[in-house]
This record gives structure tokens, sequence and C-alpha cells, in this order.
């Protein structure tokens, strides 16, 4: 059964000494981390990627600093890690796209709500669709979509996630949902 | 947020099967513990060579200490009270010097690798036994 503490208090229980408490963590992310591994890297590599991503954290949680950032992003950022490697072992995504230099830095004054009329909301209620759509796009577009509206996570935490600016991560999310309705007209 | 576009993406989710958290938990065990047997045959083979190298060492250090003529000094300083009461810095001066000091710093060296390794290896024998029953009483709750 989920426990209704908070991960701080896990983590400091763990902290503390008490390593079987790693397991309510396991519960509490492992579906969320299952879900964005799966859309980012594909359901068959997802299990295998989800257990590495949970190593990773038992063997850092030790040095977790819940001032820095909450243990979400933490996590999220293990795993948009862990994704990104194992595309670019795969090569099925070039190191340039991963390691963006310029980044465009433009702020639209229309809101993302407008951009997509009913009709295009209407095509993407096709799952296979959406993720053919979603492959098109390039790495970092993708984190931010699945990242925001699959786990439902703030701008200003998708950019501690990627370790980018709050515009840049604005910018990159209006790309994508420019080009999503471009490829559904 | 766009709730309808929320609402498209979490309707295609795939869900992790159902095991995978104790797949997880099980997986993370069978590494702590080849981890831990990594340690205890590292540790083992360190602090066996370790004590194996003393013996040699502790005999170059009896037969420098006998060639410094530590010994000599040494058994003025038992022999005879007066001398040392009048003599004591002299004394103490030529002991110091008499010391072999590299064959000294090769014997507590190894002798530190032995009882670090010997800490750790009963660390690696106690820690897993810690764990192992307090996972016990745990039994996987997933």
């Amino acid at each position: 059964m989920p426990s209704q503490k908070t991960d701080e208090e896990i983590i400091k229980l763990y902290q503390e000494g008490a390593p079987e408490i790693f397991q309510e963590l396991i519960e509490k992310y492992h579906s969320q981390i299952f879900s964005f591994v799966a859309r980012l890297t594909g359901v068959s590599n997802a299990q295998d990627l989800t257990q590495d991503i949970f190593i990773k954290v038992w063997k850092n949680l030790k040095k977790f600093d819940s001032q820095k950032a909450s243990f979400q992003t933490w996590i999220f950022s293990i795993a948009r890690n862990a994704s990104f490697d194992f595309l670019k072992k795969k090569k099925s995504v070039l190191f340039s796209d991963l390691e963006t230099g310029d980044e465009p830095d433009f702020t639209e004054t229309i809101p993302d709500e407008n951009l997509l009329p009913d009709e295009v909301l209407q095509k993407l209620q096709d799952s296979s669709l959406l993720n053919k759509l979603l492959d098109t796009l390039p790495i970092q577009q993708k984190t931010i979509l699945i990242l925001h509206y699959q786990e439902e996570i703030t701008f200003a935490e998708i950019g501690k996630i990627l370790g980018k600016p709050l515009n840049t991560v604005k910018s990159h999310h209006h790309r994508a949902i420019l080009e999503l309705r471009k490829k559904l007209n | 947020m766009n709730k309808e576009l929320i609402k498209i993406f979490q309707k295609s989710l795939t869900p992790p099967p159902e095991n995978s958290p104790s797949l997880i938990w099980e997986k993370i065990l069978k590494r702590e513990k080849r981890l831990a047997r990594t340690r205890l045959s590292i540790f083992s083979i360190v602090g066996t060579v370790s004590f194996l190298g003393l013996i040699p060492i502790f005999k170059i250090l009896l037969k420098d200490l006998a060639k410094s003529g530590f010994y000599e000094y040494l058994s003025i300083a038992f022999s005879n009270g007066g001398t040392l009461s009048l003599y004591w810095k002299e004394l103490s001066f030529s002991l110091t010097e008499a010391l072999p000091v590299i064959s000294i710093l090769e014997t507590a060296s190894l002798v530190f690798v032995f009882f670090l390794s010997l800490h750790y290896i009963l660390k690696q024998i106690i820690r897993p036994t810690q764990q192992k029953s307090r996972l016990g009483q745990l039994s996987l709750s997933f």
C-alpha cells in the first residue's frame, strides 16, 4: 500500500539508514518513469531502462540534496539522461540534437492553447498517430511535450530537468506545438 | 496547460508490467549482493597479502634495529639508573637516531592496510546480515 510519507520524509529515513524504505519511492514513481521512458525510447526498452534508472537513484540517493531540487525533478533528470544516453548509443538520435548550443529564445504572444484547433486535437486522439508525430519531433521538443502533458510538470521544473532556461523551454514547446499543427494540417 | 492535450497524452500511456516494482527491487538487491561479494573478495586478498607481507617486513625491522645499535642504547637505559638520570637527553637522542625509520614506516603502513581491510571485511559481513533481517521483516510488500 502506498504510504502517506512525503518524498523528503522517505529520503530522510533512507539517508538515516533504512534502505528498505526505497521500495516506497519505487512504488510511487515507477509508473511515471516507465511511461516517460517508454514514450522516449520505445516500450520494448522501457523496463530495462526503468530498472537502470532506479539503480542510479539508489546509488546516488545518499548524496541527494532536497535544497537544490525536488526529488521529482531529480529523478526525471536521471531518467532523461539515461534515455538520451540510450538513444545516443543506439544512434537513433544525433549528438547535436541533444546538445543544442544556439537556443531559440523568442517569446510568443499567442497562447499555446490557441495553437491547436479542435480538429487537430480530434486527430490527435489516435494514440498511434500521436506517437508517430512525437517521433518526428526533435528529441528536446518531444521530451518537453511528454514532461509537460504526460507528467504535468511545469515549464520551470522542466527547465531544471533539462538544465535549460525557462524561456528556452517555452520556445521549444511553442515550436513543438506549431510543428504538430503543421504536420496534422 | 492545455487540458485536452493532457487527456490525449495520458490516454495513450503505456502502463508498466504489474510486477515491475518487485523486479526493480530484486535487481537492486542482486546488485548490492554482487557488490558486497566483490568488495569482500578484494579486501580479503588485500588483507591476506598485507598480513603475509608483515612477516618479512617485521623480520627486516628487527634486523635493522639490531644493526643500528638501538638495542644497545636501550639496554643502557635500563641497566643503570644513575647514568640515565645524568645523560637522559643524549641517550634519547641516540635512541631516536638509531631508529630505522624506513623499516618502521613500512611495517606501520602494512599494519594499517591490514587493519583497514579487516575493518571493511567485517563491515561487509555485518551489513548484509543486518539488511537481510530488516528486509525479511518487510518481505516485499509489492
